[in-house]
Formats: C-alpha cells, structure tokens, sequence
C-alpha cells in the first residue's frame, strides 16, 4: 500500500478500494497502522474516510440483518436429517398424542420458556469480542481490567460496569486475566464459562474452556471456583495451582504447574515443558485450526520441551521439525502429516 | 461455541461419511447463505428450499467430490447458480399462467428491514440499498458482508474482475445519488413550508 494513491480520493473511491474495504471490515494490527498514520498526515481526507467507513459498515449491517430463528434453523437441519436418511419426521406422534397431553405439552413449553427467559434477562451479556485462529489480542475491560485473548477465543462483557455492582464476563476459549481490585465497593468479578464459574477479588489468572473441559490456572491472589453439576467450591489461593473439570463426567483434578510456562502464551510464545507430543497437537489445533496427524504413533507419547510462537504456524511446524528430527509434510492447505 | 476446525477439515470428514461434520458445516452457512440469498430474491420459502437442495446435494455427492479451495466461495457460488435456476423457473411458470406484477416483492419484508432499524440514516439507506438492481445489491453483499476480494467476486458471479470493480463503483455512484436527490426534495419542501410561514 502506498499513502501517495490515496492522494486524491473522495468517500467513493475509498468505498470501493479493496484495501481499505479490508481495514473496515478486519482492522488488521498491519492495515491499522497504515490507515491510522495516513489519517494523521492527511488530516483533511479524514471526513471523506468517516463517509466511506459508515457506507461500507451500514450496509454490512443492513444486508446481515435476514436471519434464521432458532425454531426455524432447527426445522430445517432436521428437515435435510431426515432427507438424508429418508424417514418420515417426528410430526406423525405429535399428531396422535390425545388433546390433553397436547396441551400440557404447550403449557410445560410456555412455562419453561418463560422460566429460561427470566435468566436471560437477569444477566445479559452486551459486547462480544472474538480471536481469529493464530491471533493474540488484548482487552481492556470498562473498569481496566485487562483480557489477553488467545487464538480462536471469544469474550462476551456483561452490561453492568458502573462500578456498584458485580462485573461478569463469559469465556469461551483461553484467556489470561489481571482483574482490577475495587476496594470501595468491593464489586466482585466473575468469570463464566460452559462449564464452571469463577469469582475473583483482584489477581491474576489463566482460564481455558474448550469443548466440555475447563483448566484454571492461577498466578497470583485468589479465586474461588464453584463447578456447573457439582455442589462443593473450590479455593484457589497458590500461584502455580491448577484445576481441570471435565463437565461431562463431573471430575475434579488438582494439579501444580509452572504457571509462568502454562501461560507463556500471552508473550506470543507458548512454552512446552516436557509436554507429550499428542498435548502439543492439540494445543496446536486449538491455536491454529489445523489437524495435524502423526504416522509414527509411539511418538506421541514423547515428551518435549519447547516453544511455537501462537502467531506463527510455520515457525511453529518447523520448530516441531528439528526437535523430533522428523519431516511434515502438507497433506492440503489445513492438514500435515508428521512422518 | 468457539470456531472448530477449518472448513476443508470439515468437508474431508464429510467425504468420509460424517453427518456430525455436514450438521457443522450446514449450521455455520444456512444464515449466511439466508442472507445473500435476499440480495437476489425476496422469497424466504424459496431460499429455503434452495439451502436445502444444495446441502442435499453435496451429501449425494460426497464421496466423488474434491475438497473445493476455499469453501465459502464454493458454497456461495454454487448456491447462487442454484438459485438463479429456481428463480427463472417461476418466472417461467409464472408466465404460462399469464399473471404479471411483481414476484420479487414481499411486504411484510421490508417492513421488518424498517423496523429493525435503530437510527433515521440506517432506515434510509435499507431502503436505498433495496432499491438496488440485484446485482448491484448482491455485489455489495460480497464485497461489505463477506470481505471477499474482485478476484472472488468476479469467479462466483461469473464475470471479469475490471466487471466486479465497475459494478461496485456503480452501487456506491447510485446510492450517493439517491442520498443527494432526497436532501433536495427536502430542501425543496422546507424552503416551501418558509414561504408560508
């Protein structure tokens, strides 16, 4: 990109220059950077820049607004279920349940849809804010705390951040947190994921929920831990200390690390220390949206000490590469195979 | 939920048989295929069948089909094609039965389109934007929703990539012009209502 072809454009050119088009819609660390500085150097293009960014974002908006309900997403997949395996739908025993069960049916509906909609209301989430594959990002939260997002993350923030009341955030996802302690109020902070719930005062912490398991981390302070399906709640008062739950089988496992190397990952670098290797895949399709698979399996078993930059999946691979003296190859553009 | 695996993970493992892998797949594309989907037509009942046919399809067809380069530009592409045949059908239909007006046209639509809208501006440019020729609309479809670059517009709408830039600075030329058009009735109006006064 060069800041001289931009010398004489108006709201239209911009509108239609696929650059610029990329920067709205991604905001890239690289275009931001560009775009940012061309804004400070030429100051008097910036009204034509706002134009062209509320053309471009309005108009995503306006044409992403048809949706699907959720009644009718689910119609439809049941729909092409039931094509594929060419059974009649479920309608014909709905049809021949007698009029009394019908209607306890709607009444049992109705009541749970309004008992579900009650907790909705009582806390609702109102910003999301979601990592790319192989992309680190930091937020600073209404009351500065501060959120290393990991790659392939989501963080959704509750509405209420006045500083009175309770802060509430949902994790899906990693995430490294460094939550501000407001002495005054005492307004505690929590943390939500599928699986459990995790209320701070002000400390430091590594929480990572993906699929049914979450893994806590602490690094300094304190943290209580109160699991979805369990009744009893959990303390977390030493640096180092490491709880996994796994929400299907409702277990509990107390581990100590090294948080330092556990949560090296907001540096950039992810640390392995004597890590299996099947660890490390995983990790790595965490980070990466990649599936890599293994054609000597005995390795996977082998424990390893190293490190892939979260940013960088070719480094990475090739890290990979000299520790285990090994090739991988590409099997396509996602895919690689170590031999 | 956060994102799984790539699409061309996801479409290797339906060319082995997995239906968790094609629920995946058809969950993550039916709003996005919806929406574009009205940038050409205004018929929900009509794109749903087309969604449906398209997804019955690439099961028919899993084990002889090749994992496209970019699933996205496929499944929008091959969609469109789609659609495009169900529409002329009707039209064709619509024709033997001698009937006219307008087919693309659905009230109670755009009435949701308006009422959605928070703001005075973003109701105002819904409608310009529905006043578009489809091809217009749907370029900007591509290009503001999607992200896609020329080079991906042009292969899924069939045309050159000089034809896909034309085509974009044509709806943003035509939007400017209805924005400038209505400021001047307005003018008009409010220096008509200062004679009065």
């Amino acid at each position: 990109m060069i800041p001289e072809k931009y010398k004489d454009y108006l709201a239209p050119d911009f509108a239609s220059d696929e650059d610029f088009i990329r920067w709205v819609l991604n905001n890239q660390p690289v275009d931001k950077t560009f775009w940012d500085k061309l804004i400070s150097e030429k100051p008097e293009k910036k009204k034509e820049i706002d134009q062209a960014r509320k053309l471009i974002t309005r108009s995503r908006d306006i044409l992403s607004t048809p949706q699907f309900s959720q009644e009718e997403k689910e119609q439809m997949h049941q729909k092409l279920a039931d094509a594929i395996h060419n059974t009649k739908s479920i309608k014909g025993y709905i049809g021949r349940a007698p009029v009394w069960v019908r209607w306890a049916a709607v009444i049992f509906i109705l009541a749970a849809g309004g008992i579900t909609f009650l907790f909705i209301q009582e806390s609702q989430p109102s910003f999301k804010y979601e990592t790319e594959f192989g992309q680190i990002h930091t937020l600073t939260l209404p009351d500065s705390s501060l959120v290393r997002l990991n790659a392939n993350s989501c963080l959704t923030i509750g509405s209420d951040w006045n500083g009175q009341q309770d802060r509430h955030v949902w994790l899906e996802g990693e995430g490294y947190f460094e939550v501000k302690k407001l002495p005054l109020t005492r307004a505690r902070f929590f943390v939500h994921t599928n699986d459990l719930v995790i209320q701070v005062l002000g400390t430091r912490f590594n929480v990572n929920s993906r699929n049914s398991q979450t893994s806590v981390v602490l690094d300094e302070g304190q943290i209580k831990l109160a699991f979805k399906g369990r009744d009893e709640e959990v303390i977390m008062e030493d640096p180092g200390d490491k709880i996994d739950y796994e929400s299907t089988t409702h277990r509990v496992t107390q581990l100590k690390v090294n948080s330092k190397i556990h949560n090296s990952w907001k540096e950039g670098i992810q640390l392995f220390e004597k890590i299996s290797l099947i660890k490390i895949i995983e990790k790595m399709e965490e980070i990466y949206g990649v599936r890599i698979q293994v054609k000597n399996t005995s390795l996977l078993e082998r424990n390893l000490t190293m490190g892939i930059p979260v940013e960088d999946l070719n480094i990475a691979l090739a890290t990979i590469e000299s520790v285990l003296g090994l090739r991988i190859v590409q099997l396509n553009e996602h895919e690689f195979m170590i031999e | 939920m956060t994102k799984g695996l790539h699409d061309q993970v996801l479409w290797n493992d339906i060319r082995q048989g997995s239906e968790q892998a094609f629920s995946e797949l058809y969950f993550r594309y039916d709003d996005i295929l919806l929406s574009y989907g009205y940038t050409l037509i205004k018929d929900r009942e009509l794109i749903k069948d087309s969604i449906q046919e398209l997804f019955l399809d690439i099961w028919k067809r899993r084990n002889t089909s090749l994992v496209p380069e970019k699933v996205n530009r496929y499944l929008l592409k091959a969609f469109r094609r789609l659609l495009l045949r169900r529409i002329n059908q009707d039209k064709k239909k619509l024709k033997e039965k001698e009937t006219t007006g307008d087919i693309t046209e659905n009230p109670e639509e755009d009435h949701l389109i308006a009422q959605e809208s928070e703001n005075h501006q973003h109701k105002y440019l819904s409608q310009m934007i529905s006043t578009l020729p489809n091809r217009q609309r749907e370029i900007i479809y591509l290009k503001y929703y999607q992200g896609f670059t020329y080079e991906e517009i042009a292969l899924i709408m069939g045309i050159q990539h000089e034809a896909a830039w034309n085509l974009l600075s044509r709806a943003i030329g035509k939007l400017r012009e209805q924005a400038i058009d209505v400021k001047h009735i307005l003018c008009l109006f409010l220096s008509f209502l200062w004679f009065f006064f």
